[in-house]
């Protein structure tokens, strides 16, 4: 069980060491620029896929210019507030302090849940189509 | 306390106890990084996890608990491999130029 509580505290802290090296490597560089890994799905297809433009919209968004985060990647950034949250509650679920709240694991409603492969397929088939280049990076 | 079977797996209703991890943030994650088909099949098992238990399904739901953490693994290795390509690529590119520079 102590294994379990050390292992757990190592993987928070991993998983926030390399949210801050990605955050510190895509404030510095500038993903618009190249030398940054390209998505491969749309190296081979030429298409958008739904995570495309993720690299540049967390770009922008450290720089301060959420319209263009947007403009990027809709979806990347509504999700964002959803894994900062998921990642402050499992912080409190392992480092519990004493009287201080745990938050629970985001219990999505079932129907949030069912719709998401729809919202995450129609997202990328939207922005390949003419009419959906506003969702296209 | 272990996961409840209070209902004999009968779909009348969720059971008794926590649902089996979705894997959901996993899932996503892998979605927008590793910018496969993986971590969208990993979303669709994800997705099914809670109704399936919500409906009493228990050995649906820990099955596509299984499949959502399966993909999700898939996909990031897949993206691991593909950055580690990427980079060997870079460098090599790199040292080439360097060396071939007059």
């Amino acid at each position: 069980m102590i294994a379990t509580a050390a292992r757990q505290r190592a993987a928070v802290i991993g998983v926030g060491a390399a949210a801050v090296g990605a955050a510190a490597v895509l404030a510095l560089g500038d993903p618009n620029r190249g030398g940054f890994p390209q998505c491969p799905f749309h190296r081979v297809t030429g298409l958008w896929c739904p995570g495309c433009g993720t690299q540049r919209a967390l770009h922008s968004l450290l720089h301060l210019n959420l319209a263009h985060a947007f403009h990027e990647n809709a979806l990347a950034m509504c999700a964002l507030p959803f894994l900062v949250y998921a990642y402050v509650a499992w912080c409190t679920r392992v480092f519990a302090i004493d009287g201080a709240p745990r938050l629970r694991h985001p219990a999505a409603p079932v129907w949030l849940t069912s719709a998401l492969p729809a919202v995450v397929i129609g997202f990328a088939v939207v922005r390949n189509l003419p009419f959906g280049r506003v969702l296209a990076p | 306390m272990p996961p409840g079977y209070g209902y004999g797996g009968g779909y009348g209703g969720p059971p008794a106890g926590p649902p089996p991890s979705n894997y959901l943030v996993p899932a996503i994650l892998t979605t927008l990084f590793c910018c496969l088909p993986f971590g969208i099949v990993s979303i669709v098992f994800a997705a099914q996890v809670n109704s399936k238990w919500a409906m009493g399904d228990v050995r649906g739901a820990q099955d596509s608990s299984q499949k959502a953490k399966t993909w999700a693994t898939v996909s990031a290795i897949a993206g691991g491999v593909i950055l580690i390509l990427y980079i060997i690529v870079f460098a090599l590119a790199a040292s080439h130029s360097n060396t071939s520079n007059p």
